[in-house]
């Protein structure tokens, strides 16, 4: 019997319903009519949205995949609508987030021959994707849709890219798919390998007397959040967290100690330096958690939990490295785990953190009637609006770390930031995409004035679809970091950063989106009330303080005890 | 320290693994002094040789970079002296060497090169060594000025390891 045949674009989109994908991000042009012609079929299974900007497409599907745990999709004409996605698959390289790109290409035969719109889209792709394969016939499209997806999503995820050429979308092909199963060059299925170096890594816990656990996104990714919240109560050991960690054990928990690096805070930096053990699981000693290598956690062995062996002993000399999925090599030692008093340890991180509060936290959080709005102090009646339920998802700069410093987080994936490539322009469109993916909680784009203009068109988005997502934009007519950068490190030549900005309210609402602005710390509070209780999406707009700094800083380079204040 | 290091990988032979490889390279700013593919003896398998000077630490990044890519199947790093390498050369060289049959035999009878062609107007002479022996006949020759072309093909690597090792490697 021989089986119905349909186009390769109707087999891409069968494809895609056979992986469980029922949401993409995406934007038509020529190349890829084909495909969204089938969209057109399918369009009671698939819930396509409409971006402005197909960078914007692979942002928000980044932010999808965050809030979810799932592949984020996302669609793309050839040429400039491909390369329009290259800093989204850049970002999502950096941060491990599991998305798959189509992006159309020209027809086979047309390949090479600078055609319409034609870019060699594998080529400019192959340093940020974890894998990328080019389909010239539709016979091909199951088979590289299944393995994308496995390739995607299974050990250290990130960006997978398929260039779809027109010939491929046309042509008839008989449907057939299989999930994607690894083998090796001899056919046979591959097994994980994974080391369990369980007893030593016990007893370098159980002998420590000043540990300390950083948790990075790893620990989200493999949903080992009940593991790592296990060990630390186990141990008794306080755990700190990366950016990218962010929300992996409640802000609340009495063993949370704090964010580490660049901007984190006093205490877990100090440890870090004071430890010895640390227990790193699922992140990589970025330049911003570490300061100078050369003087980094100076007393302490590390154990290093990853799934990535790549980055073992790349930035910083591990002790013990464990090559594994978080949930499982945590598991595997927390049987063996003794509870240790650790007073001493303890009462040192009670110290830090009077020592910062007094510093900096509960000056900044000071208010005064009339007084000009920190940022901080929007974050914190912002944490206190949403009661730390909400996803915060950030663009880049001050606002960023404001964010990281002063949101309280009580559940999981709700911190969604650019850890690794630092991209501006990532809020607005990431936040669209968590909200899709997580309608039923709150979802809060936090961007500054800078950033949001970098995506300024998603509000279009937003309109049309109907994506409920609060933005709180922090206005201090500034690139702040930068200009704060300029400040300390540059003399305070301020060069290019003074924003002149358009009315935001008035853009919002030409949108159709409800937005208010304030700009007095009494207002604050009750405008945050009104922006949650509102349905639909809401632009609150807060003028800040000029030139505020985020503070306490390492500078870069520096060790982490040389935090200035 | 810097120094050459060689890096062997057996990848599966698809459109862009290449492209993959030396990325890892141009990203770290090495360049690649001599870069081989061929298939390997296992079907659907190529080997990829490629020299490139740089440090320990370096190489070890970009070996660690490489195994994680998704055709890849195995990727090491060896110095020189750990690999049985060989490089084979083409020399061009002018008709004037026949004029003197001692020059000749010293230059190269007794240098283990083979002539495969003869015209009238030059010779191919092939040569297969280490690239020192092969830059020693090239310098030589350019020295008498008879040397009107010269190409050599990029290392050809041999584990000292047992099969079975092999075969472990890329399951």
């Amino acid at each position: 019997m021989t089986r119905k045949k349909i186009n390769g674009a109707e087999a891409l989109l069968l494809s895609l319903l056979k992986e469980g994908v029922d949401t993409m991000f995406g934007y038509p042009g020529g190349t890829i009519i084909p495909l969204y012609d089938q969209l057109y079929t399918y369009s009671d299974r698939f819930n396509h949205i409409l971006v402005r900007h197909e960078q914007c497409a692979v942002h928000a599907a980044e932010g999808y995949s965050r809030a979810t745990g799932k592949v984020g999709v996302c669609l793309a004409t050839a040429g400039p609508g491909a390369t329009n996605t290259v800093t989204g698959i850049a970002d999502a390289y950096m941060d491990s987030t599991p998305i798959v790109c189509i992006t159309a290409q020209v027809g086979v035969e047309k390949l090479g021959t600078n055609f319409f719109q034609e870019a060699d889209t594998i080529s400019i792709t192959i340093p940020v994707t974890k894998w990328s394969y080019q389909i010239t016939s539709a016979d091909e499209i199951s088979r590289i849709v299944a393995k994308a997806f496995y390739i995607a999503r299974t050990g250290r995820p990130g960006p997978v890219l398929i260039s779809l050429t027109k010939t491929a979308q046309l042509e008839l092909t008989e449907f057939e798919y299989s999930h994607y199963r690894p083998m090796n060059v001899f056919g046979e299925i591959k097994s994980a390998n994974i080391t369990t170096l369980s007893k030593e890594a016990a007893k370098m816990i159980n002998d420590s007397k000043k540990p300390l656990i950083i948790a990075g996104q790893g620990v989200i990714i493999s949903g080992a959040e009940r593991q790592l919240k296990e060990l630390a109560e186990r141990g008794n050991i306080p755990v700190a967290s990366t950016l990218m960690g962010l929300s992996s054990i409640p802000t609340s928990h009495p063993l949370f100690a704090g964010n580490v690096g660049m901007h984190g805070n006093l205490a877990p930096n100090m440890m870090t330096q004071q430890s010895d053990l640390i227990i790193a699981i699922g992140m990589r000693f970025s330049d911003r958690v570490t300061g100078d290598t050369q003087k980094y956690a100076p007393h302490a062995k590390i154990i290093h939990i990853d799934i990535d062996k790549s980055e073992f002993n790349k930035n910083v000399k591990t002790h013990l490295a464990i090559l594994g999925d978080a949930t499982e090599v945590i598991e595997t030692i927390l049987p063996k785990i003794k509870s240790r008093t650790r007073a001493k340890w303890f009462s040192y991180v009670k110290e830090a953190w009077e020592r910062e509060n007094k510093a900096v936290i509960d000056k900044i959080l000071e208010r005064e009637e009339g007084g000009e709005i920190s940022m901080a102090q929007a974050i914190d009646s912002l944490s206190k609006a949403v009661d730390g339920n909400a996803v915060i998802v950030t663009d880049v700069g001050q606002h960023q770390m404001f964010s990281a410093r002063y949101s309280k987080f009580k559940q999981t994936r709700s911190m969604i930031t650019s850890g690794g490539l630092g991209t501006m322009g990532y809020g607005l469109p990431a936040a669209i995409g968590a909200k899709i993916g997580v309608p039923d909680r709150e979802v809060v784009a936090v961007v500054g004035d800078g950033g949001i203009q970098m995506s300024l068109q998603e509000l279009g988005t937003i309109k049309q679809s109907e994506v409920a997502v609060k933005i709180v934009l922090l206005n201090n007519s500034f690139l702040g970091m930068v200009r704060q950068w300029q400040e300390l490190f540059f003399k305070r030549r301020y060069s290019f950063t003074d924003m002149v900005n358009p009315d935001f309210v008035k853009i919002a609402e030409a949108y159709g989106i409800k937005a208010e602005c304030v700009r007095k710390q009494e207002d604050l509070d009750k405008a945050f009330k009104r922006m949650i209780s509102h349905k639909g999406a809401y632009l609150l707009e807060v003028k800040t303080r000029k030139e505020e700094n985020v503070f306490p800083m390492v500078p870069a380079g520096a060790s982490l005890d040389d935090m200035i204040f | 320290m810097k120094r050459e290091y060689i890096v062997v990988a057996f990848v599966n032979n698809q459109i862009s693994v290449l492209n993959r490889i030396t990325s890892a390279y141009l990203k770290r700013h090495i360049n690649i002094e001599s870069l081989n593919v061929s298939e390997s003896y296992i079907k659907g398998v190529s080997t990829v040789v490629i020299s490139a000077i740089t440090t320990k630490e370096t190489i070890e990044m970009i070996v660690n970079q490489l195994a994680n890519a998704i055709d890849i199947l195995n990727v090491d790093f060896y110095l020189q002296e750990e690999l049985i390498y060989k490089e084979m050369a083409l020399y061009k060289v002018s008709l004037k060497i026949l004029e003197n049959k001692e020059r000749f035999d010293n230059v190269l009878n007794s240098t283990n090169t083979r002539v495969i062609e003869i015209n009238n107007d030059f010779l191919i002479v092939e040569k297969s060594g280490s690239r020192n022996e092969l830059e020693k006949l090239k310098d030589k020759l350019e020295h008498m000025n008879m040397l009107n072309g010269f190409s050599r093909s990029g290392n050809v690597v041999l584990h000292r390891e047992s099969m079975e090792s092999l075969m472990q490697k890329v399951s």
